[in-house]
């Protein structure tokens, strides 16, 4: 019997099978089939930007954010890398009976706090309660809507082409590694803040000042999903180089003693850019604006094998291929 | 800057020794971890045409054979909750994995140390730990035990299938394989010192004990090509942070308290005498009676045997990448992510 299974939903290889085989056949449309996390059409002349997004992450409160803060971040993020001005959101819950009144209102308010920052009305909503056992404290959904200010200026991802520059905009890896170091219980959790934030001001200023190629924001599978995405869908190959992608030290030292790779963990508050070289070095100094780690890392080739390479600090060179597998800590 | 000067000539050095030597060298690196961090440092390409690196039979996943992930499916259907590394979970079963199991709803959990499972654990818990790996681990499941003894448990056990590195070594240098140089693991002779691996040097094949940082592993190359270039069969240790001559004593003296040898099956290399460790008979009330029907643990198609003995590169497998993938392993050095054909998957598509 073919049955769900945890990494169906790591945002990996198979979650993507899962999607292409199943979903996008079966729904049949033809927007759907973009891919991308927000669906940008045009509705009666406006050209608007729908996404949606589910929220499960436990603990619902880690170190640099709650899950409240998150389903905001997530959508926001998702229509910002979009080029869209993010305008509403609807936030829909389904909680287990027994949670926590307490919990529910404090994630509440930083659903509202977040919401405020990133400009975004919550206008709609759902509340489903589940007996106790048929879901896990609380899960939320939040859909969001946002529109193009100037549609020749959106990111696109026909845009791409080989000698432009990859970006990205600060040090990969800390959601992953500070959910990890809590639900291990591995004893640093307060060592590593997750990276969870909003993009939507960076994004904004950035697209005011640079004509961005496109834009990808880093989530499950972390960046080197993300980028495989990129070069399966513009299909062009990108080089990346080791020596240039910053990671926390605390970041390597969770991987280095759980064997798990830093260029697969989640991000929550980060995105990739493509520009033209000429305008990299204005695009970077706005990003360190927001993050001080935004920085090049590599390159848009010529060469059209849907490849992701990483240029080792050695002179070596590799695949970074897409996350195949839930990561599991090593033995030794 | 500095540092990448110091690098390209160091890469050098290496190079030229080979260029004396004047042939490609093949050399393996008997630990998973090493043939991780010579993949993703991207070692395989820099020295493409130098050297041909062969992954060994020290990754203790790629090792564990089918027979004890049914024994453990088995043991978890009868209620027990199964305690194991998390690179064990999706090694391929006779019907299943344990990862499939779990999803069907067995009590299977991820552990880090077996110490931690013991100290806490509730005595209302049939646990089982699935105890497997080389020398590294086996001081943690000693420990565990003497924790066990401690509390006084009656309810958890351990379901062992732990290894020894010396045999399976012996056995591969004997019967298998022929190479120029070994990078021998530094966690294992963490445990068993330098003293451990002197038994290399009868075969007269120079070796290298080596950390598992980039540059420990360029240090240890400089090291192994300068002894081949010398037929020096001396073991030497370029991980000296960490590995002493006789080796962690306290830990050996745990495993010589706890544990006896005993035969052990490998995948890809057989029963092996004296390959493994067992629960000395007067801890034997803690230790799972595990089945083994050793004749129908093969798998025709598998060729995780020729890879695990250098005879096959992972991409000259008839399955690699056509029905042999992470996804959907079907065999052990795909299933783990120290496994050979998953870092040629993942790092190493260079045919």
């Amino acid at each position: 019997m073919r049955t769900i299974r945890k990494e169906h939903g790591n945002g990996g290889k198979q979650t993507y099978e899962l999607i292409d085989r199943l979903f996008k056949p079966i729904f049949g449309s033809e927007i759907l089939k973009s891919g991308d996390d927000s669906t940008v059409f045009s509705l009666n002349g406006l050209i608007v930007g729908i996404s949606t997004d589910s929220f499960v992450v436990k603990p619902y409160f880690f170190n640099g954010g709650d899950i409240g803060k998150l389903s905001v971040c997530g959508t926001v993020n998702d229509l910002a890398v979009a080029g869209l001005e993010p305008k509403y959101i609807t936030v829909s819950f389904i909680i287990e009976e027994g949670f926590s009144m307490d919990d529910l209102e404090k994630i509440t308010r930083s659903i509202k706090k977040y919401a405020d920052i990133a400009k975004v009305e919550v206008v709609a909503g759902d509340t489903k309660v589940v007996e106790k056992g048929a879901a896990d404290g609380v899960f939320i959904n939040t859909t969001g809507l946002g529109v193009a200010k100037d549609v020749e200026k959106l990111p696109s991802i026909s845009k791409i082409k080989s000698g432009q520059i990859v970006i990205v905009s600060g040090d990969i890896g800390r959601h992953g590694a500070c959910i990890y170091s809590h639900n291990e219980d591995l004893g640093f959790e307060d060592r590593i803040e997750s990276d969870c934030g909003l993009l939507s001001d960076a994004i904004s200023e950035l697209m005011r000042e640079v004509d961005v190629v496109y834009m990808k924001d880093l989530t499950r599978g972390g960046l080197a999903t993300a980028l495989n995405e990129i070069v399966q869908k513009s299909g062009f190959d990108i080089r990346v180089e080791e020596n240039r992608i910053p990671v926390a030290d605390e970041v390597k030292a969770l991987c280095d003693i759980l064997g798990l790779d830093s260029y697969y963990l989640a991000c929550e508050g980060r995105f990739v850019a493509i520009v033209n070289g000429d305008e990299k070095d204005k695009a970077i100094e706005i990003l360190r604006k927001y993050n001080g780690f935004a920085c090049e890392i590599g390159m848009v080739e010529e060469s059209r094998e849907k490849r992701v390479y990483l240029s080792t600090t050695f002179g070596g060179t590799r695949i970074l291929d897409m996350l195949y597998y839930e990561m599991l800590p090593r033995i030794c | 800057m500095q540092t990448y000067d110091a690098v390209n000539t160091i890469v050098n050095i290496i190079k030229n020794n080979i260029e004396k030597i004047g042939r490609q060298l093949r050399i393996i690196e008997v630990c998973g971890t090493h043939t991780v961090s010579i993949y993703r440092n991207g070692f395989h390409t820099l020295f493409k045409g130098y050297i041909d690196f062969i992954s060994g039979p020290g990754c203790p996943v790629c090792v564990t054979h089918e027979g004890y992930i049914n024994n453990l499916i088995e043991l978890a259907k009868m209620n027990y909750t199964i305690y194991t590394f998390g690179d064990l979970l999706k090694v391929p079963g006779k019907s299943m994995s344990l990862a499939e199991a779990r999803a069907e709803g067995a009590k299977i959990k991820i552990m880090y140390s077996p110490v931690d499972i013991v100290e806490n654990i509730s005595e209302n818990e049939e646990a089982i730990i699935a105890a497997i790996g080389f020398e590294t681990t086996v001081p943690a499941f000693a420990l565990s035990i003497e924790k066990v003894l401690e509390r006084g448990l009656k309810n958890v056990k351990f379901a062992c299938e732990l290894k020894t590195i010396d045999q399976p070594l012996k056995v591969l240098l004997k019967d298998h394989i022929k190479v120029d140089g070994l990078i021998l693991p530094g966690h294992v002779a963490t445990i068993l010192g330098v003293d451990g691996f002197k038994f290399v040097e009868e075969f007269k094949i120079p070796s290298v004990i080596s950390g598992f940082e980039k540059y420990d592993i360029l240090l240890s190359l400089m090291s192994l090509t300068q002894s081949i270039l010398d037929s020096d069969f001396t073991v030497k240790n370029e991980y000296k942070r960490v590995v002493k001559k006789e080796g962690n004593t306290v830990a050996k003296r745990y495993i010589e308290r706890f544990f006896d040898r005993t035969d052990a099956y490998f995948r890809g290399l057989g029963l092996i005498e004296g390959g493994g460790l067992r629960l000395k008979s007067e801890y034997s009330a803690f230790s799972v009676q595990l089945k083994y029907d050793y004749e129908s643990l093969s798998n025709s198609a598998c060729r995780c045997a020729d890879v695990l003995t250098g005879k096959l590169k992972p991409f000259e497998c008839p399955l690699f990448e056509k029905v042999c993938t992470p996804q959907t392993p079907k065999g052990a050095c795909m299933v783990s992510q120290e496994g050979s054909c998953n870092a040629y998957f993942r790092f190493g598509k260079w045919k």
